[in-house]
């Protein structure tokens, strides 16, 4: 049986788009006969840095348990001092998976999100001689191509990738500019989803907050996702009619000032209702009761919370012309 | 049709298109039905597994069907 491993910054428990993703596809792999094993490991280190301001100090390790089928090691990097930059962390990060390389003997690495994973999976990989495919997340070209630090990681992940796929074409359109080499390898496809049943899920917590015609979205909401447009809109709207605007999930913390801001100044601050971070169970109940589900995304891939409003029904409207205008400006 | 779609950086469109969706219930229940046929046809699991199981057979030198990388790259994955 051949044995693949994923390399992903979160999966199930933990909350995201990117773990849920990569929770199915394992899934995917095993029934196609796959041994599969996930990796998690994050290549930001914020919470290394508060440990270490508090002297909780610890040695690299990681944890190994069975999941469902799939074999899941979470990665901990060492924490030894206040002032340790990136690559102490990093470095101990490929020490930990070229440990379980030895261990499991891969035949095959899936790195997902280019930034954080790609580099260091692609690297290892090949000092192993073993294939590494990257999938691309949205944010890794939307984003991270345009730093300096990052650009040329980037772009040596994507040359040296035995294939890569991406979610929609306008990432890999970019990343065939960038290294042209790539485009005998690699494909673009669009996630997946499963039927999910909507009438047995828990009354949502804020239900009692929802007047009038309910614009809804779904997410971690930040820079690029274009909620000052969906805003003003609503600020023009609400002189005609009552409205909600429904953001299930939050904004990123190192964003939050700027979105209260936003939000004192947007004229409609009594009309929004946010849930803060809540589990897929729970943003699920949302879904039903929103009348129109809003993408204003400037960028986006393949956003699971897309096809979950979908499979709910709920009418589409949103703020792109790229990747998803194409996806979804159908008859 | 199943969606509307406006154009980015445009707070008036936005403004435009949602109030056409609230004026028409007609036209969400058209669309919200058409989106989860779209979902249920065009993104399910199957589809998707198809998918990963060219990638990962062109990968590994495994492919038992014909699939080129040339087909792989710009014909058999549907967007």
């Amino acid at each position: 049986m051949m044995k693949v491993c994923i390399t992903t910054l979160e999966f199930p428990p933990d909350i995201g788009g990117v773990g849920e993703s990569v929770h199915r596809i394992a899934h995917m792999l095993i029934e196609l006969g796959y041994e599969v094993h996930v990796a998690v490991f994050r290549a930001i280190f914020r919470n290394e840095r508060e440990k270490a301001a508090a002297s909780e100090f610890r040695r690299a390790a990681y944890q190994t348990i069975e999941q469902d089928g799939v074999t899941v090691h979470r990665l901990q990097p060492a924490i030894r001092s206040t002032v340790a930059k990136e690559q102490d962390y990093l470095s101990d990060l490929y020490d930990l998976l070229s440990n379980l390389h030895q261990r499991y003997q891969f035949d095959l690495f899936h790195a997902f999100f280019i930034n954080e994973m790609g580099f260091l999976t692609t690297l290892l990989a090949q000092e192993n001689g073993v294939p590494v495919i990257n999938s691309i997340r949205g944010a890794d070209l939307h984003k991270h191509i345009f730093s300096p630090q990052l650009h040329s990681q980037i772009t040596w992940t994507l040359a040296h990738s035995a294939w890569t796929t991406f979610v929609s074409r306008d990432l890999m359109h970019r990343a065939r500019v960038l290294v042209p080499q790539i485009q005998t390898k690699s494909s673009s496809f669009w996630n997946s989803i499963a039927p999910l049943q909507f009438d047995c899920l828990p009354t949502p917590a804020l239900v009692d907050r929802l007047q009038g015609t309910v614009i809804g979205s779904v997410g971690s909401f930040r820079d690029k996702k274009g909620v000052e447009y969906l805003l003003e809109a609503c600020k023009t709207l609400r002189s005609e009619t009552e409205i909600t605007l429904l953001f299930v999930g939050d904004f990123v913390e190192k964003e939050r000032g700027y979105w209260e801001q936003t939000l004192q100044e947007s004229g409609v601050a009594d009309r929004v209702v946010i849930t803060g971070k809540i589990n897929r169970a729970e943003a699920l109940a949302y879904l039903p009761y929103m009348d129109v589900f809003a993408i204003p995304s400037i960028h986006d891939g393949c956003p699971n919370a897309l096809l979950e409003a979908m499979l709910a029904h709920v009418p589409l409207l949103e703020l792109v012309l790229m990747p998803l205008a194409k996806f979804w400006k159908i008859t | 049709m199943n969606a509307l779609v406006v154009n980015p950086f445009s707070s008036q469109e936005l403004a435009v298109a949602l109030d056409r969706l609230i004026q028409q219930p007609h036209l969400r229940q058209q669309f919200g039905v058409a989106a989860r046929d779209k979902v249920l046809r065009q993104l399910a699991p199957s589809v998707e597994q198809q998918n990963w199981r060219e990638v990962y057979q062109q990968v590994l030198g495994t492919s038992q069907t014909q699939t080129t990388p040339e087909m792989l790259t710009a014909g058999t994955i549907a967007m």
